[in-house]
């Protein structure tokens, strides 16, 4: 306690990565390690779920023991937040010393980032792990959101768009988005969606703008103001019918997918939604959800991503990120992190790369998550998509 | 040397060391003056200098070098913003309203009785509550799966929750309502204090014995000169209820949000473009508060001829005394259920699975707290030493400010003024701007920053507790202090200083309370990277998961109710045999 409460003082003198060069651009994996050793790494990472949170404090303490690293963890409580500081830094002049060494990201964030040139890389050819990832059979590695990612972040994990719903109150769930609405009516005010721009509840939107739309629409390009209207069509009138039968006769909603699940824990609503497949597991773990609550999928197919890991340029401890990278993407790190009672988010290293032995370590009770049950992956449309669903809507809903 | 000469010496050089004295005393009250205008005013001359740029279309980040309006363009064609501002502006202007009515019926009515010693109790733990926290209480109590439909519930048998709509009606009537308990109970507070300097007991007998009950007595002859001296804090609570994003957040509505919810919508929108509205927005939002305090102060006029004429008929009783009276009996019982919320929220943190209908916790548990204890090591310790430190320096520059302008009463209002502007601006608009240049300094991230960022709003709290004592000490006390041979400095601190030691223990208090209540700063300013306890309970909150508010709240609730108990207990142990000192009513 006494070292904790000196702390702050200390670090009020120093503590600062600015005199810490970049790793030159052939520099050898062990001379990165070597300047790694002493830095501190700061990851903004979100901090919504006690189990990731559990998890980033574990690769802290191994990063510590194995390189010698001071990894912090700066909780977001939404990963805009780092980028509007990574934006501030870069508006004020700020190359070096930056405030983020690391950040968990994908899509829009990313996309963001990179078209004004805030990323460090390409830098994923020089992490050794790397090569345990099957990019070339993985589109979601190469593309995020449609974005070429181009060795400007790294692949950490997978997530897949899931419903939950409480077996105890409701036999089977709608299984399409016209059961939704179907069984919306029937059960007027026990459905509901996050209201965008949330994470979730946007992506509730793009899944079910995909469905829905008109089987010609290409999804890999940004839409000019008429192919959107075309598209989006079915589903603003979807919505329009699905609205005045949801929860509080849609006149509010959620304002996140956590507060969707605590709808659902209190008895308000019968389905919640979630972009991660084991969720809804810990969420149970940790008591924050009734133990008889399930997931499942719409036959149609489940909107499905990669999540990424990404070195600011203005970091000043690059070498330490890409040492810590290259750690998570080892197979222990990833093991653990799909063990579904440490946390379950699933690995993205290839099993045909991995050995026997590495591929021991992971544990998969119970972690086997039946695709059939979730219908086709659908990719991730372009991110300009997203932005004029979020104006459709808030044109339509939020006045 | 002869018996005169020396002592024409000795008188020399005692007129000379009396020069010098109050030479130094001046050349110091000048500096103070000057730095501490240069500081509030410097820091709010950055901070708004850091979005006007950007408000119109200056930011070279995301490569917009030239002046345009793009960021007004995109800023009024967002979708329901007309009805965004207006919720804000009538929130803001009703919730002030209600707060001033409520705490100074209930100040009438239960000033001189031992009512007042349990209000202003009740008064302090909700002013001691964080917006968050007051506010998720209120959606576990009025919800329709909350506390209150449960007990319902037991009646009617229902097992399903109904579905009305609260919180977030569009009105924002839930937004009013939880602003209200916070703002009635600030001025509730700062009324309390300004009554004592009023001393209402002459005054109220004199009314009384007109035949004027205690509410009007109150009204005609107590409240104005009590409404000059919280007048100021009628605007804080004001310009707050009006720009401040936690309680919208939770209890606004969503469609349209309250402008500054918009604004943070903008704020973690990844598209770099929405920083130009943002910007925009933000000097709108500065605007509406100024809006906001003219029509108050338009207000102010029409009720002062009100009051005014209301004085001069001469009426006593009626109907307005029945009202009141009625307010009198349900502003405590609303406090107490603000508490109560605040109760149950910090029980459900030792819960496991307590949802609709359950009256009691289906089981007990302590993994929450388990979890908590982890991360709140660090935080704790930020939280402290910020406090600390903030509430010292506070206090210091208050006391320092106060003193240097005790014979420049221009000097004194202009310093005033210029400490209350960054109340007046909104948080996010001042520290998103002030953030550009703290950027370029490479200063933030820093203990010292964040020192500063905190300053900038505890100190006026801290010059609030202080000015009102400071101007009430006798100046005759002073002067005779100066006539028995003490210089400025020695007067300072063997009669100013122990005569203010309540104030000054409740400004380091009130202090204390402001850093830690500071979210958005800390976040900004620390580069997050002093997470304290309050960063890292919004940060968790993302959960949703109610036991974690739950025991966030526990936690900022404890903290500043200690700070407030150690600042009323200190002076009655120090001066245990001097009642008048002890700042009690």
């Amino acid at each position: 306690m006494a070292a904790a409460m000196a702390a702050p003082l200390l670090s009020a003198c120093g503590g600062r990565n600015s005199a810490n060069p970049d790793p030159e651009a052939g520099a050898s994996w062990d001379s990165i390690l070597e300047q790694a050793r002493g830095q501190n790494v700061y990851w903004n990472a979100w901090a919504g779920d006690a189990r990731t949170n559990a998890y980033i404090s574990w690769v802290a303490r191994q990063v510590k023991t194995q390189f010698d690293i001071t990894l912090s963890h700066v909780k977001l409580q939404d990963t805009g937040e780092a980028v509007s500081r990574i934006l501030a830094e870069k508006s004020a002049g700020r190359t070096t010393g930056g405030s983020v060494d690391l950040l968990w990201i994908n899509g829009e964030n990313f996309a963001a980032l990179k078209s004004n040139a805030m990323l460090y890389g390409p830098f994923v050819d020089r992490i050794p792990a790397s090569q345990n990832i099957d990019y070339a059979n993985e589109p979601a590695f190469t593309e995020d959101f449609t974005i070429p990612v181009e060795g400007m972040e790294i692949p950490w994990g997978k997530s897949e768009f899931v419903f939950s719903y409480d077996r105890a109150r409701i036999a089977n769930p709608p299984r399409s988005f016209s059961d939704i609405a179907a069984w919306a009516r029937t059960h007027p005010g026990r459905f509901t969606y996050p209201a965008p721009p949330d994470f979730t509840g946007s992506s509730f939107l793009k899944q079910a703008l995909i469905t829905l739309a008109p089987a010609n629409a290409d999804f890999s390009l940004e839409p000019d103001a008429r192919a959107f209207v075309a598209t989006a069509a079915p589903l603003l009138a979807y919505l329009a019918d699905l609205h005045p039968h949801m929860w509080r006769s849609g006149r509010t909603q959620p304002q996140s997918g956590p507060a969707l699940r605590q709808l659902l824990a209190d008895g308000e609503v019968d389905i919640s939604m979630s972009f991660n497949p084991t969720e809804t597991a810990g969420a149970i773990a940790l008591g924050q959800l009734p133990a008889s609550v399930r997931i499942f999928g719409l036959t149609s197919g489940s909107l499905s991503n990669a999540h990424f890991l990404a070195i600011p340029a203005n970091s000043g401890a690059k070498a330490g990120a890409m040492t810590v990278i290259n750690f998570l993407l080892s197979p222990q790190a990833q093991a653990r992190k799909a063990d579904i009672k440490i946390w379950g988010d699933a690995s993205v290293l290839d099993t045909q790369r991995l050995t026997a032995k590495e591929n021991a370590m992971f544990n998969l009770d119970g972690a086997s998550v039946d695709d059939q049950d979730f219908g086709p992956s659908l990719s991730e449309p372009h991110p300009a998509w997203m932005e004029m669903l979020e104006t459709a809507w808030a044109k339509t809903y939020a006045q | 040397m002869d018996g005169n000469a020396r002592n024409r010496l000795g008188q020399n050089l005692c007129a000379i060391a009396y020069a010098v004295r109050q030479f130094m005393a001046n050349v110091l009250n000048k500096a103070v003056i000057m730095v501490l205008l240069l500081a509030c005013g410097g820091t709010v001359v950055l901070g708004l200098g850091g979005v006007i740029g950007p408000a119109f279309g200056y930011l070279p980040a995301i490569g917009a070098n030239n002046i345009s309006l793009d960021g007004w363009v995109r800023f009024w064609s967002a979708p329901g913003i007309i009805g965004s501002i207006l919720l804000s502006l009538s929130t803001g202007l009703a919730a002030t309203l209600l707060a001033l009515i409520v705490s100074q019926v209930l100040l009438a009515l239960s000033y001189g009785r031992s009512r007042a010693r349990s209000n202003e109790a009740m008064a302090r733990i909700l002013l001691a509550a964080p917006h968050v926290s007051l506010a998720l209480a209120l959606v576990f109590l009025l919800t329709p799966s909350g506390v209150m439909m449960r007990l319902a519930a037991l009646f009617t048998g229902a097992d399903l929750p109904l579905d009305y709509l609260f919180p977030g009606d569009g009105f924002g009537g839930a937004l009013i309502f939880g602003l209200a308990i916070k703002e009635a109970a600030f001025l509730y507070v700062v009324g309390a204090v300004a009554a004592r300097e009023v001393r209402p007991s002459p005054i109220l007998a004199q009314t009384a014995s007109l035949g004027y009950g205690q509410l009007r007595g109150w009204m005609i002859g107590v409240f104005p000169a009590i409404y000059i001296r919280i007048r100021m804090p009628a605007f804080i609570a004001l310009a707050f209820a009006t720009s401040s994003v936690e309680q919208a957040l939770i209890l606004g509505p969503s469609s349209p949000a309250a402008l500054p919810v918009r604004l943070l919508a903008w704020f973690t929108n990844p598209d770099l473009a929405m920083r130009l509205p943002l910007a925009t927005g933000s000097l709108v939002l500065a605007a509406l508060v100024a809006l906001a305090i003219l029509i108050w102060i338009c207000a102010e006029r029409l009720a002062a001829n009100a009051g005014r004429t209301l004085a001069m008929s001469g009426t006593r009783g009626g109907v307005m005394e029945l009202l009141a009276r009625a307010i009198g009996i349900f502003g405590p019982l609303i406090f107490m259920f603000a508490l109560a919320g605040l109760l149950v929220l910090s029980l459900s943190s030792f819960t496991n699975g307590w949802v609709f209908p359950n009256i009691i916790p289906q089981s007990w548990d302590m993994s929450v707290w388990n979890r908590a204890s982890n991360d709140i090591g660090a935080a704790l310790a930020n939280t402290l030493w910020l406090a600390l430190a903030c509430s010292f320096f506070a206090a210091v520059a208050a006391l320092a400010g106060l003193e240097a302008t005790r014979d420049y009463a221009r000097w004194r209002g202009a310093l005033t003024l210029l400490l209350f502007l960054p109340l007046l601006v909104p948080e996010a608009t001042l520290v998103f701007g002030l953030n550009v240049t703290w950027s370029a300094l490479y200063l933030d991230g820093t203990f010292g920053t964040l020192l500063w960022a905190h300053l900038v709003f505890a100190l006026p709290y801290a010059w609030l507790m202080l000015e009102g004592p400071y101007r009430a000490i006798d100046p005759r006390l002073v002067a005779n202090a100066r006539v028995l041979g003490l210089g400025p400095f020695a007067v300072f601190r063997r009669v100013t200083l122990p005569m203010l030691l309540a104030p000054i223990c409740m400004a380091i208090a009130v202090s204390a309370l402001i850093s830690l209540s500071l979210y958005l700063t800390t976040l900004v300013a620390g580069g997050g990277r002093y997470p304290t306890l309050i960063t890292e309970s919004i940060a968790l909150s993302a959960s949703g998961d109610r036991r974690v508010l739950g025991a966030m709240t526990l936690i900022l609730l404890m903290l500043p109710l200690i700070c407030l108990d150690l600042a009323q207990r200190i002076p009655r142990i120090v001066y245990y045999n001097r009642t008048a000192m002890t700042g009690d009513l």
